[in-house]
């Protein structure tokens, strides 16, 4: 095994796709930390990290004929990625991953807030593109304007009531329709 | 929230997800990297374990789905000579410097190895067994060739039977274990063994065919681990220059154990466990190549070239130096070990690997660099 050590991972991957063992357990060896620790700073969970890396690996060694491989450590920091987004498709619970962006709209530009203030501002623009244009006039409003509900639905010429159901319908989930309400109250004491 | 991400992650893989949304997804997944003190702190003991657990998943899933391929290649009666080599990527050994003035020898003036080994015995004498004969047989009393003719009568309680390289000795223990000694090897072993369970040693290459006895287990310390066995026949490779030790079981059953982490593990046929440092791997292998060498050959299945420049550098007594920067291959084929250096070497070469051999002072040096 300590052979393929001194392999290069360009040396690795035509290795890997001819289907030497070697070479897989030299590309395991060389990666498994990285993606575990990559898949940790997002699930927090020993056992769903595990997974996540397992299936990496499996699906490497079986699809290693893929022309899609070429360059070693961007092509697995993809499988890993799509494997936590198919988690998140199956409905699996990650709080660990939905956390910081929950605690973000409630405190979006504090200091302990999870990202940084140019950080915050990237992701809230980029979440509120997603949105349907008129929730996301509510939502910039909100936000980077620090309107409340009452003048939001005064400039709008919608009712406030519409406004707080905008504010609402980002989430259906209990907890996040909790810190809504906090939204809310944070909202109206402006 | 959590229906946010359930949605757009679903979108995204079913690939109706717009520009936005991906856009989105992927900058959220990506501020992660961002943000302090995420990572899972673990001690390296926890990091091996973690290590080891993911491994062994993969592992039985992906020998569930491959069954060996090489598995029923080629019955090896066949003594043609099959050597090819495959693959064209660099890989960097280290620049040795060229010893000039040595002569250059040809290869096939350089003979393989043959029956050589030395019996020591515990009162400091060493033996140099015949060449004529093939092993030696432990009995009671006395210990004689295998031919019969007796070597020494009233041995030592602690022998130790060593093989240079080019050498290779069979030895039939005082229970009727049968034991072959590769080359550059030594078993320790007692000239009779006690009542509770039988102790022996080696560094280097040993194929065991050890005999039933329930009542004394037999056991195999090497290089940081124990083998405890019934009745079975296995090999173990633990050259001191390889940094690990491999166990490749044939039949039967047998515990192995790693010194260092304590952790026990059962082999089943066909299985091979490697062990260097704490870890244990077990993978499923083909027993073939590593068993090939008992019966006089050299089996090599897709091995890295150094791999496979050691073993017949043992073989031929050589000490090899790379040179330059090096082709890297991959050496499958079967080699009959009695032929001559030059057998082996002219198959390598076809493929980008050149030899050149020089008599250096008393040893022979063979230089492995890229064929131009």
């Amino acid at each position: 095994m300590d052979n393929y050590a001194e392999y290069t991972d360009e040396d690795l991957v035509p290795l890997l796709k001819e289907g030497h063992q070697g070479a897989f357990s030299c590309i395991y060896e060389r990666y498994w930390h990285a993606l575990y620790q990559t898949a940790y700073r997002r699930l927090a969970n020993r056992e769903q990290c595990s997974d996540v890396v397992q299936d990496v690996f499996i699906d490497l060694w079986e699809h290693r004929g893929n022309k899609s491989i070429q360059r070693l450590e961007p092509y697995l920091h993809t499988a890993v990625r799509y494997k936590i987004y198919t988690l998140l498709a199956k409905g699996k619970a990650l709080p660990a991953f939905v956390e910081p962006f929950e605690q973000m709209l409630v405190s979006p530009f504090t200091a302990d807030g999870p990202f940084g203030e140019q950080e915050t501002r990237r992701l809230l623009t980029a979440w509120l593109e997603t949105l349907p244009r008129k929730r996301r006039r509510i939502f910039e409003m909100h936000y980077f304007e620090g309107r409340n509900t009452k003048e939001i639905a005064e400039e709008l010429q919608v009712s406030q009531k519409t406004v707080q159901n905008q504010l609402n319908t980002a989430s259906n989930s209990l907890r996040a329709l909790l810190i809504k309400t906090v939204i809310m109250g944070l909202v109206f004491l402006n | 929230m959590e229906n946010t991400f359930h949605k757009l992650a679903k979108k995204i893989l079913r690939g109706s997800a717009t520009d936005a949304e991906r856009h989105f997804m992927d900058t959220y997944y990506d501020a992660f990297d961002n943000i302090e003190g995420r990572e899972e702190v673990l001690t390296s003991e926890e990091q091996t374990t973690l290590r080891n657990r993911i491994d062994k998943g993969i592992q039985i899933h992906i020998q569930r789905k491959n069954t060996i391929r090489f598995r029923k290649w080629l019955p090896y009666a066949a003594a043609a000579i099959i050597l090819a080599v495959v693959g064209t990527w660099a890989f960097f050994l280290d620049n040795r410097e060229k010893l000039p003035t040595d002569p250059i020898l040809a290869a096939e003036e350089i003979l393989p190895g043959g029956h050589r080994a030395t019996l020591s015995l515990a009162d400091g004498r060493v033996i140099d067994l015949s060449e004529t004969q093939t092993g030696i047989v432990i009995a009671e009393d006395n210990i004689t060739y295998n031919s019969g003719d007796t070597l020494l009568l009233k041995p030592s309680e602690t022998l130790m039977l060593t093989t240079p390289k080019g050498g290779i000795y069979q030895i039939t223990l005082s229970d009727g274990t049968n034991v072959w000694l590769n080359a550059a090897s030594t078993l320790t072993y007692p000239s009779r063994f006690d009542d509770a369970e039988r102790v022996v040693r080696v560094s280097g290459e040993a194929y065991f065919a050890v005999v039933k006895d329930k009542s004394r287990p037999f056991k195999v310390n090497s290089s940081g681990q124990t083998v405890e066995v019934l009745g079975t026949e296995f090999n173990i490779s633990a050259y001191p220059a390889e940094n690990e030790t491999k166990t490749t079981l044939v039949e039967g059953k047998v515990k192995i154990s790693n010194l260092e982490s304590q952790i026990s593990n059962l082999l089943k046929p066909g299985e091979q466990a490697v062990i260097s440092g704490s870890t244990m791997n077990i993978a499923q292998v083909d027993v073939v190549p590593y068993t090939a060498w008992k019966d006089g050959f050299f089996y090599f299945d897709n091995v890295p070239p150094r791999v496979a420049i050691e073993q017949v550098a043992r073989w031929y007594d050589l000490e090899v130096s790379y040179e330059g920067n090096m082709p890297a291959t991959f050496v499958f084929g079967m080699v009959d070990r009695a032929k001559p250096l030059s057998a082996v070497l002219n198959s390598f070469a076809k493929s980008g690997l050149n030899f050149e051999i020089r008599q250096n002072g008393s040893k022979k040096q063979l230089l492995v660099s890229e064929n131009k």
